[in-house]
This record gives structure tokens, C-alpha cells and sequence, in this order.
């Protein structure tokens, strides 16, 4: 009997030390989850399309941006002299370019997306002007880089965004 | 003798039951250990990464290399010809190597462009820093976009800033 009461104990020992160990790898054991690689993949979206906005456009004194502006408002070929015939032409030869020699060399998964905002409300988008890449934001778990682009006079706001998947 | 039996069968429980005890409290510790191990080596990745990130901004905000235009600082961006300055000066002389040694000992920096293609033949894996030991394992590079300004032409290109820490 006595036997038996103390086999009961050490059982109880072994559920209260088990229990422990438990309870510290759920909650004190600190997994900090994927917080570490979401800082670095928002960081790699929104530099990106950060310099991307800025490069200019070769032999041409605009920007990445003012093509931006130019596919929203115009849809002409800012640069006469090269054999793009529209802004968005030219938009996605250099967009290509720049994410084939960067994110598509690394086997990272993308989707970048040029689109006209609503004014009556900004969450909802207008037109897509260009994308390109092949996650689909909705379904995977993604972090974006934003520019977002005013065109005064007109009402019209545009955002470039770009999902790394 | 029959107290004396019932004695040695009590005795054999006891023995019984610590052996089955300890086999639980060895299995538990061996497990527990096991997760602590793979758990410090996750932390040990994250820090790696985190610092690799922070280094790159400390290099992308250093005046020795940033472009500024009329004061204006823009924080992804790097002056070529203070990239390619720079790049000469640090390797000149032993103090010139020891200046950034502390901040940035055990990393390579180096900087590339993309687009347009004129730009990648000026500024192709431009070294800024090399601390990295010899023989030493490098971790995963840390890829930072950045924009290089050509102050001459004042044109923008599309480049890279990458770091490679010695793990």
C-alpha cells in the first residue's frame, strides 16, 4: 500500500516536470516566429521599389516615376528617341529588367502591380496599369513595398506596389 | 521470514518504480535539451540576419557614401564617385583599414549596379569593405536595393548593396 503511494507521487512528480517543460516551449521558450525574415523581406520590397522609382530612365532626363505618372495621365512615349512606343512599353522593359537581374536571379517569388487608386476610397483599386510576377498576394503570405504617387492637377493617385511571396 | 518476503517485495516495487521514473525524467531532459539546441540555433540565424540588415543601413547612411543634393539626404542612395573614392582610399594605407575595422569587422561590403547596362561595366562588385577572415564560412547575403547617383550625368541607377557576414 505504502508502495503504492509513493509510485502515485513520483508519478505526480514526473506529470508536474513534464507539465513544466510544456508549459516553457509553448510560451517562454520564446519562438519569435517569422518576425526576423518579415523585417528583411519588407525591407527588400520597399527599397526596391524605393530605387526603382528614382533610376532614370537611360538617355532620357526622367525618372522611373515620371513614367509612372506619364502611363496614369498620358499613355505617350516620353522619349521619342527610344523604340518603345508608350510609357507602359517602356515601363515594362525596365521593370523586366531590373527584377529578372535581381528577384527572379534569386529564385524570389513576386508580383508588382501599377494601379490608380480610388479617390473615394483609397483602399479600392482602379486600373491596373501593369503588373507583373506570379504570387498571388491574396493567397500567400506576403509583405509589400509602397510608393504612392499624387498627380496634381488632376485628381488621380497612383500605387506601385510589390509583394515578395 | 514472511514479513521478511513481503519486505523484499515492497523493496522491488520501490526499485521498480524509480527505474521507470528516472527512465521518464532521462527521456524528458534528452527532449527538452534537443529543443533548447534547435531553438538557440534558430535565434543565433535571426540575430545573424538582423545585424546584416542593420550593417547595411549603418553603410547606406555613412556621409563617406551617401548622395546628398542641396543638403537633401536620401538614405538608399550612394554617390558613385564617392563609392569608387572610397572604395581606393580604404585599402591604401593600414589606418585607413583600421579606421572601420571596429564597426565593421568580420563583413564584406560591396556594391553592384543593375540597370542600365552602361552602369553594371562601371560599377561591378565594387569592394567597400573586406574584414571577412580567411577560410572563414560567409552566411546568406543581405541584398539591399539601393538607387547609385551619378553626379556628373545627375542620373539615377538601380543598384545593390550586398553583405556578407563571416559565420
Amino acid at each position: 500500500m505504502r508502495a503504492q503511494f509513493e509510485a502515485m507521487g513520483l508519478a505526480m512528480i514526473v506529470i508536474l516536470i513534464a507539465l513544466g517543460m510544456l508549459l516553457f516551449v509553448l510560451f517562454g521558450g520564446g519562438d519569435k516566429g517569422d518576425a526576423p525574415a518579415r523585417y528583411e523581406t519588407r525591407q527588400l520590397a520597399q527599397n526596391t521599389v524605393s530605387a526603382m522609382m528614382k533610376t532614370s530612365v537611360p538617355e532620357c532626363k526622367i525618372q522611373y516615376e515620371d513614367l509612372v505618372a506619364d502611363v496614369a495621365l498620358y499613355q505617350r512615349n516620353p522619349c521619342q528617341h527610344l523604340d518603345e512606343n508608350t510609357s507602359i512599353d517602356l515601363i515594362g522593359n525596365i521593370t523586366l529588367k531590373v527584377l529578372n537581374s535581381t528577384l527572379d536571379s534569386r529564385q524570389i517569388r513576386y508580383n508588382y502591380t501599377i494601379s490608380e487608386l480610388k479617390q473615394t476610397n483609397p483602399s479600392v483599386h482602379g486600373t491596373v496599369y501593369y503588373t507583373a510576377g506570379g504570387c498571388d498576394p491574396r493567397v500567400e503570405n506576403v509583405e509589400p513595398g509602397t510608393r504612392i504617387i499624387r498627380l496634381p492637377p488632376s485628381s488621380k493617385t497612383v500605387e506601385v506596389r510589390l509583394w515578395i511571396c | 521470514m514472511h514479513g521478511s518476503t513481503k519486505g523484499q517485495v515492497q523493496m522491488l516495487e520501490i526499485v521498480v518504480v524509480l527505474i521507470v521514473f528516472f527512465m521518464l525524467l532521462g527521456f524528458g531532459v534528452l527532449f527538452f535539451t534537443n529543443y533548447l539546441g534547435h531553438q538557440a540555433k534558430q535565434d543565433l540565424s535571426y540575430t545573424e540576419s538582423l545585424e546584416l540588415a542593420e550593417r547595411a543601413k549603418i553603410v547606406a547612411s555613412m556621409p563617406e557614401l551617401r548622395c546628398s543634393l542641396r543638403g537633401d539626404v536620401d538614405f538608399v542612395c550612394l554617390d558613385e564617385y564617392r563609392v569608387e573614392a572610397f572604395s581606393r582610399l580604404i585599402n591604401s594605407t593600414p589606418e585607413n583599414r583600421r579606421h572601420y575595422a571596429e564597426t565593421f569587422s568580420g563583413y564584406r561590403v560591396k556594391v553592384s549596379c543593375v540597370y542600365p547596362e552602361y552602369c553594371t561595366s562601371r560599377i561591378n562588385g565594387v569592394t567597400i569593405f573586406d574584414y571577412l577572415p580567411t577560410n572563414a564560412e560567409n552566411s546568406v547575403p543581405f541584398v539591399l536595393p539601393v538607387t547609385i547617383y551619378d553626379p556628373l550625368t545627375r542620373e539615377y541607377y538601380y543598384g545593390e548593396l550586398e553583405l556578407v557576414q563571416a559565420s
